[in-house]
């Protein structure tokens, strides 16, 4: 469960990337964060995730307060950037293992873990090599896997589907799907409206810093008329602010 | 060739030059005034060689050797331009991944190669100044020499640098285009960096080995007889170095047109033989140089369970510092390579110096244990140094660069993360200090004691140079480069913490120089010294380090 409550953020101290932000993620679901681009997402997410502090407000993840105690906090969650480039000298293997050390995975698990995951992927033949040998979706694959491998309970992910191939993609949501099933916590922002539409429980839609709607799918077409296609209630949310 | 001088002109903006010293746009200073403060940083410098050069005028004038100062001003000139030439070539050519971007652009490979070459010629001639300015004036004003002299001087000026260039450029793409046939190319490129400087730095030795060998003494004597013709003699070290030389000491007749016409030309048909050679050879060399290496192989169980063993979040984060540094072409030539070649080159002389070494030790080792204060202080400077030159630690946060972020989010103690960088900085300094105590046990047989000091210091030294850089690092990260190469190489943390190392160490040695207390004393306020720096770095990283880390935001 992420707790979001009152969280101003403005860069150089003028303008407002997010304004009184405040936002529940509960457990058991999937929830999209959506947005046209620069909307605040990101900054949202990066937040949430400690890479920047926020002005004002307080979020808590699983009910730790992230300020006051953000190493207790981050173990909590795993967390999928939007670019994949990172930590492109390690081997693969090097980088699974160097992620298992940050989170404390203890040895039995974390072969075991390494070596499911890495069949689930099918990345099994390419965990000797240096992640810069690797295509920009196993890219993907392996940054993922680094997350998996401490097993979070909440997932945070940063528009995780660009570039997987279509396997790929199924076996993510397939596996964003079971963790939310057994009562965790899966947030993850996106473009792609389809799969918004198709994925999550709930979504929230955020422009220029501000929640412009949140609630489940069914709630939002309600709200709207029923018939109408998420793109559309999209682009008329964000286009009258 | 209008397409050549748009490519300069967007080379040196991209900062892919060393002419820009890792400054953003919105930086208080504008990028382009950097090499002149650079410049004025080294003022203290030139006057010395200036001063130099006014009395060795006047101690070779009556023997009519006058001329030789040139020469040899020269020599040094074409010799640190090559040297220096290599890593730059490399860097330029080869590390710096544009090449990629500008392969599909409709350019010649001698248009990118000629462009690539001038940003280095630029940046070498910022280093050419350091010596060639004073060395010429100074020269001019002693000898009193016209408007002529001063004339061709400009001319010499801006033609030195371009044959020790191109013979550097020249081994680095014979080297690079065996290397690139290679299935790894990130290991070939490290091992055709190693090859580059191990034949400079080889042939140099043995260069000045056989010119010193081939003399006479009454050969010597002879040479001595005529005006300026030792000239001969010290050029024979960069042969072409003769050429400005005698230009300069003969302004006034048609000798030294002559001799500026031979030097014009000679540098003007190596640039030509070189961009022949450029388009010969290059893009075989550079294309796919960002392929990696794979071996598509899974492991197997037992692989796997010595690859997945459990170690402490320092360990890791240690072990990730150093696979990076290792790892990383443009680091590994920088950071570790270069940090290698100083020691490498002091045992090498060691060992060819032996013989007459031979007969010092006696006096040497008197010294050595009567004076451990200042003699310590030495080891302390040179440790500093070293500690320094590499740039690791002084790199280690702007090395991070767009990826910082990682380390934010990772659950541990953002000090865990400063020191391992701390770490990998002092391990890797401590392998030439390593070596060079291991050279003076074999040549000189110091005493236990001896050898136990220093190393003590030694580490001391390294310690408090890289607490210097990771905490200037901290402070002032440059994170906003596109290339790893312009992180360790045009980073302004690095100058700023070598010249601040350099000087509280050489305040250090000065003062014990100057304080004359018996060796024991000496070595015990040094002692102090020395701890009470380092306590007080490390007191300011445990306060602070935390509160900056968690401030940089990219």
């Amino acid at each position: 469960m992420i707790e979001l409550k009152s969280v101003y953020k403005s860069y150089n101290g003028t303008v407002n990337a997010v304004e009184d932000l405040t936002l529940t993620i509960p457990k058991g679901e999937i929830f999209g964060f959506l947005g046209p681009n620069g909307a605040g997402k990101t900054t949202t997410i990066k937040m949430i995730t400690g890479i920047l502090n926020p002005d004002r407000g307080t979020i808590t993840i699983n009910g730790i307060d992230a300020q006051k105690e953000p190493l207790k906090a981050k173990k909590q969650f795993g967390y999928v950037p939007d670019s994949p480039d990172i930590f492109l000298r390690l081997k693969g293997i090097e980088y699974l293992n160097f992620m298992a050390d940050m989170y404390d995975v203890p040895k039995e698990v974390r072969k075991e873990r390494i070596e499911s995951l890495a069949n689930r992927f099918e990345m099994s033949k390419v965990l000797s090599d240096q992640i810069q040998s690797y295509s920009h979706g196993m890219r993907q694959k392996i940054v993922i896997m680094g997350v998996l491998v401490h097993n979070p309970s909440v997932w945070i992910l940063d528009e995780p589907l660009t570039g997987l191939d279509p396997r790929s993609s199924f076996t993510l949501k397939e596996m964003m799907r079971e963790h939310a099933e057994s009562g965790k916590t899966v947030f993850f922002s996106t473009h792609v409206l389809e799969v918004a539409e198709k994925l999550c429980d709930r979504v929230a839609i955020i422009n220029r810093g501000k929640i412009l709607y949140c609630g489940s799918m069914r709630e939002m077409r309600q709200h709207f008329k029923e018939n109408e296609s998420l793109e559309k209630i999209f682009l008329e949310l964000t286009e009258n602010e | 060739m209008n397409k050549f001088l748009l490519l300069t002109r967007i080379l040196l903006k991209n900062g892919e030059s060393a002419l820009s010293l890792g400054y953003k746009k919105k930086s208080r200073v504008p990028a382009v005034l950097l090499p002149f403060l650079l410049l004025l940083a080294m003022l203290p410098f030139s006057f010395m060689i200036g001063y130099l050069v006014m009395n060795l005028y006047d101690s070779l004038l009556p023997v009519h050797q006058e001329g030789t100062i040139l020469a040899l001003g020269f020599v040094a000139i074409s010799m640190m331009i090559f040297l220096f030439g290599i890593f730059y070539v490399i860097n330029t050519f080869y590390f710096a991944n544009d090449i990629e971007t500008l392969l599909p652009m409709p350019l010649t490979s001698a248009q990118i190669m000629g462009a690539k070459f001038t940003t280095v010629v630029l940046y070498e001639y910022l280093v050419e100044a350091i010596i060639f300015m004073p060395l010429v004036i100074a020269y001019g004003i002693k000898s009193g020499s016209g408007i002529l002299f001063y004339l061709y001087s400009i001319l010499i000026f801006l033609a030195i640098p371009i044959l020790p260039l191109i013979l550097a450029s020249i081994i680095v793409m014979v080297i690079m285009r065996f290397t690139n046939l290679a299935k790894n190319k990130d290991r070939m490129r490290v091992i055709g960096g190693m090859i580059a400087v191990v034949l400079a730095v080889g042939g140099n030795f043995l260069f000045q080995y056989y010119s010193r060998r081939s003399m006479s003494a009454e050969q010597l004597q002879e040479l001595f007889l005529q005006k300026n013709s030792l000239i001969h003699l010290v050029s024979s070290l960069f042969p072409t170095s003769r050429f400005p030389a005698e230009a300069l000491v003969h302004s006034t007749n048609l000798q030294g047109l002559a001799n500026l016409a031979i030097f014009m030309g000679i540098s003007l048909i190596t640039l030509i033989i070189f961009l022949f050679l450029a388009e010969a050879i290059y893009l075989k060399g550079v294309i796919g140089i960002s392929e990696t290496h794979a071996k598509r192989k899974a492991y197997s169980q037992e692989e796997l369970a010595s690859l997945t063993k459990e170690s402490s979040p320092l360990t890791a984060l240690l072990l990730k510092e150093l696979r990076f540094l290792f790892r990383t072409p443009a680091y590994f030539m920088n950071c570790i390579l270069s940090n290698l070649l100083l020691p490498v080159v002091m045992v090498i002389a060691f060992i060819l110096n032996s013989g007459e070494l031979s007969k010092l030790p006696d006096l040497l080792l008197r010294f050595l244990e009567g004076n451990t204060g200042f003699v310590q202080s030495i080891v302390f400077l040179f440790s500093v140094f070293l500690g320094s030159a590499n740039n690791i630690a002084a790199t280690a946060i702007s090395r991070e660069g767009k990826n910082f972020y990682v380390n934010k989010y990772l659950p541990v103690p953002y000090l865990t993360h400063i020191w391992a960088k701390l770490l990998s900085g002092v391990i890797i300094s401590l392998i030439p200090i390593i070596l060079v105590i291991a050279a003076l046990i074999v040549l000189i047989h110091p005493s236990v004691l001896f050898i136990f000091l220093s190393s003590m210091t030694a580490v001391l030294g390294i310690l408090f140079a890289s607490l210097v850089g990771v905490l200037i690092d901290l402070k002032y990260p440059k994170l906003d480069w596109a290339n790893e190469q312009r992180a360790v190489k045009s980073n302004i943390n690095g100058l700023l913490s070598l010249l601040l190392n350099s000087l509280i160490a050489g305040l250090t040695v000065f003062m014990m120089f100057r304080l004359d207390v018996p060796a024991w004393t000496g070595y015990i306020v040094l002692l102090g010294l020395t701890l009470a720096y380092n306590l007080i770095l490390i007191w300011i990283l445990a306060a602070k380090g935390e509160k900056w880390f968690g401030q940089i935001e990219a």
